[in-house]
């Protein structure tokens, strides 16, 4: 079984609501869906569960629907009953022994009653392919009403039973522990007076057997090991790919599932990142409980037992995210490096990501002049410039003008010029001003970007240039300051481009000499900081990178990104993984994006509160203890 | 720093750690490193004060009546365990300006 | 071995109970002939239905023996201070005049003593209860106690356990603290504002209420149990069935003990009067009901499921160690046990931290909580034992039942009524006035009445 989480989006606010803030708000996109539903397929899981927000509300549900069928699914669900017409007849036209709807109910909650009305005409519709699930936050609670609604509906005579669990932010209503023994008495008065109708019990997560007796158990067929060990990783999958362990807990890790073999793997990952809250237990009596000691019980939801902890949070959270929107990936442009591949593979790209594609960056041809890389291969360049077939970009962009502008500028000019007029090249990132200032009198056509290798950082050097160039790529230093990039936006005044996966270290002082070697081939091209890399390795983690599934961290202050040019030392797939996951905001392992000679090397998961927290510190990397603690995490894989 | 200054240094837990009572100890996990340590007394008393906001001087005498006959070596006590904490990035100096040593 | 049957008449039926075979029935006058003939002539055994009750009445029973030998002190209670932060309208504890606090030394040399005699005893637990004064106005003591406790706790492989009785006038901080390691509230709460208030001002006479709620409140979202204790005047006594269901929705304690007010100088002159007995039996039953169905236990303290010698510390070896170095028996000021012809004094914690207790005082309290000729008579003897043997039932005591008794055997006939699933009879007693009458004047409850 695994949850797939379509969308944030939801139409209701429950009080007790677990869900919020566990994903920036989004939606799965149908293709994301249809490669989990294959991954779960070749993982040997045959159910699913369809979760929210709101599921249904999800613009391609009744797609995602067929294919889980196609793939051989049980499809459960979870349903709050105020679904779009289209989606509940995509329900309706599913078999019926394939596709099952628990309908959340909010009993003892003063619904409107058009709401009423609405969740008793799908469940009218649905009749028996659904049945009701609560969830129990308070005590005291009208159960019953589940069962006559059920019955009023001709619904499955089952009623699934859930604890309100807490929100790690303490936002939601939720049933405290102190109220579990209580809450265990009525579910056994309960279910002794609907077994005679032939009603049954199903149980959520979370629930402790110390709270039932030992015939209670017995009348519901359960042992106290299968109800005391239900707190684990199903695991929810949100639309950014990422796994959590479940609502709840979803602050702590999202776990990528790029490029893990299985979801049990998966489902390790998150039980090793719980497991150091196994164990202080819901009640204060769970440490000397024996069901406890003998492994019958894992001591409750982990998110309950946190309740009783002091917990400083790496990270203020983020401001509660609209669950009624969902925003759009193509709102910022992307600029790629160019990788040698034929044309075929650069029209799938614009395919795929048409609008979202700025431009393809490639050096210009002159000696010494083009980048701060050795020489790439460029046998299809031709081929793709003539095709057009993507917007291009031209890079002068060496780390010094290898002699004076006088005697270089003309040459450079003419070489624009010839791109320009030849191949319809229109954009150029240019790495030095008074070059630019010359383009822009001779092409006034050509739109400029500033280089990063400017390091523009400061608000000053922003104003300078404003009236020479069209985009400003501030110093990679600066991805991990949204506070100043704004303040770099504002004071340029035009469009500010971000460079996601550079991978080198923030407060890096070889930068320079390092790209002299790299640019006159003068040396072994080697990464100047390894030493001090193998001296103290998690510096990697304060690289000027940030995750796909953490760009909207970014969102505020970019306008446009850029990825930098080592991605095309992978194999064009990987090529193409890393651009799809960065332009739909899909999930990757630090070690995944292609980063430079300072990039993680191996499985380590950067949850979301971490690039928060490495944004808002004060980046004092050499003293910090922070990134070192997150590199000590060894669970996940080799050591770095 | 001066004697008084460090006597008088309080201290915070660090971002993503958590912490709590459990049986006779303290359980205190690192979130970040995913780690975990149970801490036993005399440790859990200071590692209670030191995130209450107490300073050295009031950690250590009261770590004298908590010890109570076994007080002789309070100071070294309260200074091993500071520092390995502070070391192991758990704590952190409450004041910022002294984050950076 | 003990006959311990007892018969009263609760208006339309007889109750029959004996607390130390934990067997209670509802008869009718004729039976209880028929029983006195078969328990205590050696009759022969009725027919059903009194067959099997005979039989259970039947079964033979000891007293619980009066414990000998060392002390076993369930529990260490410290009287941090007799300083307190309200000025409750019935408390005269003198609390404003008292400045008397115990340091850190006490503190420390107190747990260390006593745990070591807890580890001798072959004791499971190491149980602390603060009490005051206001314990929490020295919440620096507080703090040292706990980990004081749980340093000794770990060095003698044994759990600890930490209560606290309060007036819920403390501070954020101090909270935190209790949230993190306090077992067990007894937050003293009589009931909404217009309870509380006229009872429990601050000193100065500001209303208290609103300061001690958000503690409340706080309190019931953290891990530790709360024990609200309500007491009840002729002021509240009318709501106590009011206060029973607001505290069961708004704050779900873990318990709710409704505890009679004792008259004091201080009350009097507040012009605040104990409850009416009956009105207090009423409102119990009646909060009680509320409180059930809402799974929260609503206590009496003179009620108890298991017979007992004493319902209180004294006479359980309970070990309070007051600021002026005595280990007592008794939270209340010495004063007052003189005053009552008592001695509650064990011993005392010397200047190296040695607990020095009397073995012979130890016994004297045992022997003398142990029979209360008051009680000798009463079906609740095992239960309520008399109840506080300073203000109820001090050497020498009369015969006749006072109010507190008469309180108490209403409340717990009724309580065996309702146990009984016959609270239509229960509330038919309480309405009664002439079945109450017969009640309180039943002088001998014991089937054989003497005989």
């Amino acid at each position: 079984m695994a949850n797939l989480v379509l969308t944030t989006a939801c139409n209701r606010k429950c009080v007790y609501c677990f869900a919020g803030r566990s994903a920036p708000s989004g939606e799965m996109r149908l293709d994301a869906a249809q490669e989990m539903l294959d991954w779960l397929a070749a993982s040997g899981r045959s159910e699913i569960r369809l979760l929210g927000g709101e599921p249904t509300l999800h613009a391609k549900f009744p797609a995602v629907l067929r294919a889980a069928f196609e793939r051989g699914f049980q499809v459960l669900v979870f349903s709050n009953g105020l679904m779009p017409a289209d989606s509940l007849a995509a329900i309706m036209a599913a078999p019926a022994e394939r596709c099952r709807v628990m309908l959340n109910l909010n009993i003892g909650d003063a619904d409107s009653a058009g709401l009423r009305a609405q969740v008793s005409q799908t469940a009218a519709t649905l009749g028996n392919r659904a049945f009701v699930g609560v969830n129990i936050y308070r005590p005291g609670l009208p159960l019953m009403e589940a069962v006559e609604f059920g019955r009023k509906h001709g619904l499955q005579k089952v009623i699934r039973v859930g604890l309100a669990h807490p929100r790690l932010d303490r936002q939601n209503l939720w049933l405290h522990p102190r109220d579990y023994h209580c809450v265990g008495d009525e579910l056994e008065v309960f279910q002794r007076r609907i077994q005679p109708e032939g009603y049954s019990l199903s149980f959520d997560c979370g629930f402790v057997p110390c709270i039932f007796s030992n015939d209670f158990l017995r009348r519901v067929g359960m042992s106290s090991a299968e109800m005391g060990c239900r707190c684990g990783p199903i695991p929810d999958i949100l639309p950014d790919l990422t796994a959590i362990h479940c609502f709840p807990l979803g602050e702590l890790d999202q776990i990528p599932v790029s490029g893990v073999g299985t979801v049990t793997q998966v489902n390790d990952l998150l039980k090793q990142r719980t497991r150091v809250f196994r164990g202080i237990g819901v009640f204060r009596e769970c440490r000397r409980c024996p069901l406890l000691e003998s492994g019958q019980c894992n001591g409750g939801c982990v998110a309950a037992a946190l309740l009783r902890s002091r917990r400083t949070p790496v990270a203020v959270s983020a401001p509660a995210s609209d669950h009624c929107t969902v925003p759009s990936e193509a709102v910022k442009t992307w600029s790629i490096p160019y990788i040698d591949q034929p044309a075929e593979f650069w029209a799938t790209l614009a395919n795929e990501h048409g609008p979202a594609l700025q431009e393809v960056y490639f050096p210009i041809g002159l000696e010494g002049i083009g980048s701060g890389r050795p020489a790439q291969p460029d046998r299809h360049l031709k081929n793709l410039l003539q095709s057009m077939a993507v917007p291009m970009a031209v890079l002068v962009n060496p780390l010094v003008l290898p002699q004076p502008l006088e005697d270089l500028g003309e040459r450079i000019l003419e070489e624009l010029r010839r791109l320009h007029e030849h191949d319809g090249v229109c954009a150029a990132t240019v790495a030095d001003v008074r070059l630019a200032e010359r383009i822009k009198s001779s092409l006034p056509a050509m739109r400029l970007t500033a280089s990063c290798l400017l390091e523009v950082a400061e608000a000053s050097q922003a104003r300078l240039l404003r009236d020479v160039f069209d985009v400003l790529v501030p110093s990679t230093r600066m991805l991990r300051c949204p506070e100043r990039l704004a303040a770099l936006r504002t004071s340029f005044g035009q469009k500010l481009r971000l460079l996601v996966n550079e991978g080198c270290l923030a407060p890096c002082l070889d930068r320079k000499q390092h790209f002299f070697e790299m640019g006159t081939g003068c040396g072994v091209p080697k990464s100047l900081c390894e030493l001090r890399l193998t001296r103290d390795p998690w510096l990697r983690l304060t690289g000027t990178w940030i995750l796909p599934q953490h760009l909207h961290l970014l969102d505020p202050v970019a306008d446009q990104y850029k990825l930098a040019g080592r991605v095309t030392l992978r194999d064009p797939e990987h090529y193409r993984k890393v651009l799809r996951a960065y332009v739909q905001r899909r999930a990757l392992w630090p070690h995944e994006i292609g980063g430079g000679p300072a990039s993680v090397l191996s499985r380590l998961s950067i949850p979301r509160t971490h690039a928060q927290a490495a944004m808002a510190c004060d980046h004092v990397c050499a003293d910090c203890r922070f990134c070192r603690r997150a590199a000590s995490q060894t669970t996940m894989g080799e050591a770095l | 720093m001066s004697a008084e200054r460090c006597e008088a240094e309080t201290y915070r837990a660090a971002r993503g750690v958590s912490w709590v009572a459990q049986g006779n100890g303290i359980l205190v996990v690192d979130e970040v490193a995913r780690g975990s340590v149970l801490l036993a007394y005399p440790a859990a008393a200071v590692w209670d004060m030191a995130c209450r906001g107490r300073d050295r001087a009031h950690i250590a005498a009261s770590l004298r009546w908590i010890m109570g006959n076994e007080h002789k070596v309070v100071g070294d006590v309260v200074r091993e365990c500071l520092n390995s904490w502070i070391l192991d990035g758990l704590l952190e100096p409450a004041d910022p300006a002294r984050r950076v040593t | 071995m003990t006959m311990d049957v007892y018969h009263l008449p609760t208006g339309t039926v007889e109750l029959v109970v004996s607390p130390l075979r934990r067997v209670s029935a509802a008869v009718n006058e004729a039976a209880i002939p028929v029983l006195r003939e078969a328990l205590l002539w050696n009759g022969p055994l009725p027919e059903p239905p009194l067959h099997e009750l005979t039989v259970a009445l039947s079964e033979p029973r000891d007293e619980p023996a009066v414990p000998k030998g060392a002390a076993a002190p369930p529990f260490l209670g410290l009287i941090l201070t007799r300083s307190c932060n309200m000025g409750c309208r019935y408390c005269d504890f003198d609390s404003g005049q008292s400045d008397c606090d115990m340091d850190e030394e006490l503190v420390s040399q107190s747990l260390g003593g006593w745990a070591r005699w807890v580890v001798d005893a072959g004791g499971r637990q190491l149980n602390l209860h603060f009490f005051g004064g206001e314990p929490f106005v020295r919440p620096d003591l507080i703090e040292l106690a706990v980990h004081r406790l749980r340093f000794l706790g770990q060095k003698y492989d044994l759990p600890t356990h930490v209560e606290a009785s309060t007036n819920g006038l403390f501070n954020r901080e101090t909270l935190g603290f209790v949230e993190d390691y306090f077992d067990a509230i007894v937050l003293s709460l009589d009931g909404q504002a217009q309870d509380h208030n006229p009872h429990r001002p601050l000193r100065g006479g500001a209303a208290s209420f609103d300061s001690v709620w958000a503690m409340a409140q706080a309190l019931a979202r953290s891990p530790v149990e709360v024990c609200v204790r309500c007491c009840v005047s002729s002021v509240n006594v009318g709501r106590m069935p009011q206060i029973a269901e607001w505290l069961c929705r708004e704050l779900r304690p873990s318990s709710v003990t409704f505890e009679s007010m004792k008259p004091t100088p201080p009350s009097a002159a507040a012009g605040l009067l104990p409850p009416d007995p009956l009105l207090f039996a009423r409102g119990f039953v009646a909060a009680r009901r509320i409180a059930r169905l809402a799974g929260i236990e609503c206590v009496y303290a003179a009620l108890s499921d298991r017979p007992r010698h004493t319902f209180c510390p004294v006479g359980q070896d309970a070990f309070i160690v007051a600021p002026d170095r005595s280990v007592r028996s008794c939270y209340l000021r010495k004063s007052d046990w003189l005053a009552a012809g008592l001695d509650m004094q064990l011993g005392r914690v010397d200047e190296d931290g040695r607990l020095l207790i009397g073995t012979e005082a130890v016994q004297r309290l045992r022997d003398a909580v142990a029979d209360r000729v008051r009680c000798r008579r009463c079906f609740c003897r095992w239960s309520c034992a008399g109840g506080c043997v300073v203000t109820e039932t001090p050497p020498g005591h009369g015969l006749p039942y006072t109010d507190y008794c008469r309180q108490t055997r209403l409340v717990q006939a009724s309580v065996f009524l309702e146990n009984l699933d016959m609270s239509e009879q229960a509330d038919e007693l309480l309405s009664d006035e002439q079945a109450v009458a017969r009640l309180w004047e039943h002088a001998d409850d014991r089937l054989g009445g003497g005989q």
